[in-house]
């Protein structure tokens, strides 16, 4: 068959065409994305400009210079607000792969009484109505002063985390050859050194896709973190960023823009750096046990 | 019965795990119970105990901030639960945003996971960059729609559909009592469509090619191999992936929060919306709010069974 016979060319075409529309997809489905970049850029006058300027005409950064030092309502430099974020999200991360990697090898390696059962309670945990929980939860943290506190926000996160992250887990140890468990035993491991040594470092991967679930989680949290930080210096990012933008009586969409950028950054960037471990992770998490 | 030779029997004590552990090590039982303490004490603290008083609460009259503390009531916050129309509005309002948010995830992520399952340039970059709005914060995301859709003049959705002629005048999309659910359902589906169309895309990718050739081969038409080979392979992740999504999507409540606050005129008001109306802003009347959790609670409890079910039944 000649290369340029017409049923070839038809289908050459066809996947160029197929092609053509997946970019096109994309383009229109990271548009608002790019309209957020675009507009963080823009002073409020072009913001307001009839027809929209695609690329900012005249781009300052003044929006995030108003930002970094504080709006209008809310006094806060948004640096607060991000070491914040930072530090309950590493937190939250560093306390749920402690809790929950002995437990996924439990589920996974030891033999014992009642496991499945066991395996189904965690499994139930993660689906639970969360702002239920979270209405004695929050007496619990009033109670123990620990209101508008790293640990008093790290603790109810666990909730959100802990099940999901043995759950993943669990899939990455089952997925680790039993030979090895075998081989550490004849080399006279006792069955925590057959753990820590033989199988742990063999499940990197998955305890790095946990962990960027984890802090991806904690980084979006919205509805706990407000309960919790009720003072203005403790709030985490999506909370700061909603109490700095309410009330003002024009909103400021440049700022509001510049705000949802920094916001997003870290994410973005473990994202380009770690997504292989993060989507192998997901399926994981849903799919496998 | 016949005595088996010794030898076997020596072989049969070799391989039980107690007899072989090096001298002094744990036994099975007591290194599981070790490993799994702190993360079931953890879960005790953060879910069970909390879960159990949320239960208890909804049989009582109490208010965190009037100082009368517990008063028993009986079934009286059920009873007023069930002739509330707040409440049944506000249950018919979750359907409806979580039904319109996994359908929508559902249909597009499956028709871009089925779009992107050929060969192409830069296919892993491209993959990866259409999983993106996943891992952007839902409060940008509200951001980002209340910009987009905002009204009067300006909201470049407005600007675009009008430039097109779709529209004749400029909405108020968020504003609309009409449009203010499908526009927080647009924007919620755009955030998280992406983990279906990974999880569709992973079990498309799992299908042995084999048997799509055999059905080629057959001369089966594009649509029969879709309908009696893709789909079969695909049922048993769609069903997972969709009662999972339906469970978390039920809980979501950031977007509405940031955007609408559950208005205009309560269209948009969802049940963990109510919840945290309910307890947390205004009377804090926790009683109450309980109760209406625990009506969520029963209500999502079939799913989470069936969802355990089939996991289980794929682990074995």
């Amino acid at each position: 068959m000649s290369p340029f016979s017409p049923a070839r060319l038809r289908r050459r075409a066809l996947k160029a065409l197929r092609f053509l529309l997946i970019l096109l997809l994309l383009a229109l489905y990271l548009s608002p994305l790019y309209w957020m970049i675009s507009t963080s850029f823009k002073l409020q006058p072009e913001i307001f400009r009839l027809p929209p300027s695609l690329v900012p005409l005249a781009p300052t950064l003044d929006n995030y210079a108003a930002i970094l030092t504080g709006t209008l309502a809310s006094a806060i430099p948004f640096l607060v607000y991000l070491r914040n974020s930072l530090v309950v999200a590493l937190g939250t991360v560093a306390v749920t792969l402690v809790l929950s990697a002995p437990a996924a090898y439990a589920f996974s390696r030891v033999p014992f009484r009642g496991k499945r059962r066991l395996v189904y309670f965690v499994l139930v945990s993660q689906m639970l109505p969360v702002v239920l929980i979270l209405i004695p939860l929050y007496r619990m943290l009033l109670r123990l002063r620990l209101l508008s506190t790293y640990p008093g926000l790290i603790l109810p996160y666990l909730m959100l985390t802990l099940p999901f992250s043995i759950w993943m887990l669990k899939g990455y140890f089952d997925s680790i050859p039993r030979e090895l468990d075998e081989a550490a035993k004849v080399d006279g491991c006792t069955k925590l050194q057959a753990m820590l040594r033989v199988i742990l470092p063999n499940v990197r991967p998955g305890l790095t896709a946990t962990a960027i679930v984890t802090f991806i989680m904690a980084w979006d949290e919205f509805i706990i973190a407000l309960t919790v930080m009720d003072k203005n210096v403790m709030r985490t990012l999506p909370v700061g960023m909603i109490q700095s933008f309410v009330g003002e009586f024009s909103i400021k969409w440049g700022e509001m823009m510049a705000a949802s950028v920094v916001t997003a950054v870290p994410v973005v960037l473990i994202f380009i750096f770690l997504s292989r471990y993060l989507i192998g992770g997901l399926i994981t998490g849903a799919l496998k046990g | 019965m016949p005595r088996r030779p010794r030898s076997a029997r020596i072989e049969e004590q070799a391989l039980r795990p107690e007899k072989t552990r090096p001298r002094g090590d744990l036994s099975d039982h007591l290194f599981a119970f070790l490993l799994l303490l702190p993360a079931l004490l953890a879960i005790l603290l953060v879910i069970v105990y909390p879960l159990a008083n949320a239960v208890y609460t909804s049989f009582f009259r109490f208010f965190l901030t009037d100082g009368q503390g517990l008063r028993f009531l009986g079934l009286d916050n059920y009873a007023r639960m069930l002739a509330s129309g707040e409440f049944w509005r506000a249950f018919a309002n979750t359907l409806i945003y979580v039904g319109g948010t996994v359908l929508g995830e559902f249909v597009l992520g499956f028709a871009l996971a089925l779009l992107v399952n050929t060969r192409f340039p830069a296919k892993n970059a491209i993959n990866s960059l259409f999983f993106v709005p996943w891992i952007i914060p839902s409060v940008v995301v509200a951001f980002i729609a209340r910009f987009l859709f905002f009204d009067p003049f300006h909201g470049i959705v407005n600007v675009v559909l009008k430039a097109l002629g779709l529209i004749a005048e400029f909405v108020g999309w968020l504003k609309d009592p009409a449009l203010a659910m499908p526009t927080v359902i647009a924007a919620t589906t755009w955030k998280m469509l992406p983990f279906m169309f990974v999880i569709l895309y992973a079990g498309l990718q799992a299908i042995p090619t084999e048997e799509i050739e055999a059905a080629r081969i057959d001369g089966a038409s594009a649509w029969q191999r879709f309908r009696h080979v893709t789909l079969p392979n695909l049922r048993e992740i769609i069903t997972l992936a969709t009662i999972l999504e339906f469970v978390w999507q039920f809980q979501y409540l950031t977007i509405i929060f940031t955007t609408t606050k559950g208005g205009p005129i309560d269209r948009t008001l969802t049940l963990p919306l109510l919840i945290y109306r309910v307890s947390f802003m205004g009377s804090l009347n926790m009683g109450y709010a309980s109760t209406l959790g625990v009506f969520w609670l029963l209500f999502l409890l079939g799913f989470s069974i069936l969802y355990v079910r089939l996991v289980g039944r794929r682990e074995a």
